[in-house]
C-alpha cells in the first residue's frame, strides 16, 4: 500500500498538515518496503483547480492507494471514494511524519529513497 | 403525519461526540441534540465555503431541504453558546458517504474499499477497530 501524507516542511519531524489540498510537501510512504519520499506539492499556488490535478499526479505519477489527512475537503473525498482509494482521518494534526512512521513500523532511518 | 424524509448524505463522521461548556458548574439537565445532518450541512456552508445549492447536491436533499436544516443547526448552536449547554452530535436521517471504521490503538477513521474486508487498521495495523454506526 502506498500512502500519501500531507507534511508541513520538507522532514521527518513535521507535523501533518491540516489541509490535504494545499499542504506545502507530501511524504509518499511504501508500506511494502519501508521506503519515504518527501515531495514538493507543485499544485498548491494554483487558484483554481489544485485538488484535481494534485489527485491524478498522485494517482499517475505516485501510485498512491491510500490517502491520509487531518481534515479532506469534499471533493477529494469524492474522488479517493470514486477511485476505491482507502482514506485514513487521523484525530490529531499534530503528530509527527516520525509517529506516523512508527505506527506503519517503518524505521525513518532506513526509509529514505531518493 | 410529517412526510418521510430523503436521508442525507454524509461525507464522513464528526471528529467529536459532544461539546463543554467550561467555567459553567451548574449540572446540565438537558442537553443540545445536534442531528449529524445538521453538523453536517453547518460544516459544508460554513467551514466548507459552499453554497446551499453545492450543499444539496452533496448531501443528495433538496435545497429548501438543507435551507431547512441549516437554520435548525444555527438555532441550535446559537441557543447552546448562549445558554451554555452541552451539545451531543447525534442521530438523525442520515448515510455515510462510506463504509466508516475507527481504530481503538491509534484514534484514526477510514473507510473500507470494496475490494478487500477489513480485518486491521491501514496505519498501525491495529486489529482493534469497530465499525462507526449512524
Ligand atoms: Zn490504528
Amino acid at each position: 500500500m502506498i500512502i500519501a501524507i500531507p507534511i508541513e516542511k520538507e522532514q521527518f519531524d513535521s507535523t501533518i498538515s491540516t489541509t490535504f489540498a494545499r499542504s506545502n510537501y507530501f511524504a509518499i510512504v511504501d508500506k511494502s518496503n519501508g521506503k519515504v519520499q518527501i515531495t514538493e506539492n507543485l499544485f498548491k499556488d494554483i487558484q483554481k483547480g489544485a485538488g484535481i490535478k494534485l489527485f491524478h499526479w498522485l494517482i499517475e505519477k505516485q501510485n498512491i492507494d491510500a490517502l491520509l489527512a487531518f481534515e479532506m475537503g469534499y471533493k477529494m473525498q469524492q474522488m479517493a471514494t470514486e477511485a476505491s482509494l482507502q482514506i485514513i482521518i487521523i484525530n490529531e494534526h499534530s503528530k509527527t511524519l516520525n509517529q506516523l512512521l512508527e505506527y506503519m513500523n517503518i524505521n525513518p532511518k532506513t526509509a529514505f529513497s531518493s | 403525519m410529517p412526510r418521510p424524509r430523503q436521508k442525507s448524505k454524509i461525507q464522513s463522521p464528526p471528529r467529536a461526540k459532544a461539546f463543554m461548556p467550561v467555567g459553567y458548574y451548574k449540572q446540565q439537565s438537558d442537553a443540545i441534540q445536534l442531528k449529524i445532518e445538521e453538523f453536517e450541512v453547518f460544516r459544508l456552508l460554513d467551514y466548507e465555503g459552499l453554497t446551499q445549492v453545492e450543499a444539496a447536491k452533496i448531501m443528495q436533499i433538496s435545497r429548501s431541504g438543507v435551507a431547512r436544516i441549516y437554520e435548525k443547526a444555527r438555532f441550535k448552536l446559537a441557543k447552546a453558546l448562549t445558554e451554555a449547554k452541552k451539545i451531543n452530535i447525534e442521530g438523525g436521517e442520515n448515510m455515510f458517504d462510506n463504509n466508516w471504521f475507527e481504530c481503538e490503538r491509534c484514534d484514526s477513521k477510514f473507510n473500507s474499499t470494496d475490494e478487500s474486508k477489513i480485518g486491521a487498521c491501514p496505519l498501525c495495523s491495529s486489529q482493534n477497530i469497530h465499525q462507526i454506526n449512524e
